[in-house]
């Protein structure tokens, strides 16, 4: 596969390459691309990713979406998918970091249940209080890196096996994920941040996604390490 | 009607085009994207191909195969036959109509 084309792909979301990757790297293989092919393909791509959940273009979009892929169809018309929907861009898109470990995983959620740990392991806490032990509906208030206040409502608590928190701060709706589950290593950590709202999709095109790519490698390798610490050695 | 094409909104014109470029045998991506071009002599790019493949497959109006070499073969299903077969007839009676009123009798 040349660059072009691998670059191409890789605009598409992970899920849908899981999906329709191997064909459509067939398929572009087939003949030289075009500047008509790469422009439809880059918008084939945009959206794919203009999903809010489930996967790529599988997802359906709302009434009134405005959109010009077709045969023939200008591009000019084709952006009007940045302000084309109800409620703004309707692009959600995730990031996450997935390792493998040595670790017990009860000592990593107990990480994750302890909103007094979050500033040590964190990407984006200082400080993180909880009125009360942690339950599905329930706030923890955490104090970002740059000095904000901000609730984030539990929408997901699986003890032992997954947390999950909500935070909309201003046009984003932003989901954390913290899961951990044994393996035969030892277990499984994953942490992701899920983007939507509308200017999620500006983010991403920012680059957004680099910086907190490499923000969440961080922040699971700490976890490790804590969890490790508070895991007596045999 | 459940599945009528118009609801593609957008894509409701590739999606026609593939339906009837599947409906005389299973065709793949690239074949389907040729036989379009020379049924209707407009190109098919390869992003709308896989949009409208995506929302076909999804409303079961047509079916992906095993694929052959990388190259996925899809076919009509017995609904996608059926919503081709009245969105065709609702379009022949467009043109129909259309040319009644241009003073012109249908071929």
């Amino acid at each position: 596969m040349n660059q072009v084309n691998h670059l191409l792909l890789r605009a598409y979301p992970a899920r849908w390459r899981a999906r329709y990757g191997d064909e459509f790297e067939a398929l572009l293989a087939e003949r030289p691309l075009g500047p008509f092919d790469i422009a439809d393909i880059l918008l084939g791509a945009l959206d794919a990713q203009l999903k809010l959940r489930g996967l790529g273009a599988a997802s359906e979009h709302r009434r009134g979406f405005s959109m010009s892929l077709r045969i023939g169809g200008g591009l000019s018309d084709g952006l009007t998918i940045v302000a084309g929907t109800e409620r703004g861009v309707a692009m959600s898109w995730t990031i996450e970091s997935v390792q493998v470990a040595d670790v017990d995983p009860a000592a990593v959620f107990r990480l994750y249940a302890d909103p007094t740990t979050w500033a040590s392991w964190g990407h984006n806490a200082t400080r993180a209080r909880s009125e009360g032990p942690l339950t599905e509906g329930g706030v923890v208030h955490v104090r970002a890196n740059y000095g904000r206040d901000y609730p984030c409502r539990i929408r997901r608590f699986e003890a032992g096996r997954a947390l999950e928190l909500e935070v909309r701060p201003p046009l984003l709706f932003i989901v954390n994920v913290y899961e951990v589950e044994r393996t035969a290593e030892g277990a499984r950590i994953r942490h992701a941040l899920e983007f939507s709202g509308p200017i999620s999709g500006v983010m991403k095109l920012a680059g957004v996604g680099m910086v907190y790519r490499r923000q969440l490698r961080q922040e699971v390798a700490r976890v490790i390490d804590l969890a490790k610490r508070d895991t007596p050695s045999t | 009607m459940e599945h009528r094409i118009p609801e593609l909104g957008r894509f409701a014109e590739p999606a026609l085009l593939i339906l009837v470029s599947l409906s005389d045998g299973p065709k793949h991506g690239y074949a389907i994207m040729t036989d379009v071009e020379a049924g209707s002599g407009r190109p098919l790019g390869p992003g709308t191909l896989y949009a409208a493949l995506a929302r076909l497959e999804e409303r079961g109006l047509i079916e992906a195969l095993a694929p052959v070499d990388r190259r996925r073969p899809y076919r009509l299903t017995a609904i996608g036959a059926s919503v081709l077969a009245e969105q065709l007839r609702d379009l022949a009676e467009f043109t129909q109509m259309g040319l009644r009123r241009l003073g012109e009798a249908p071929r």
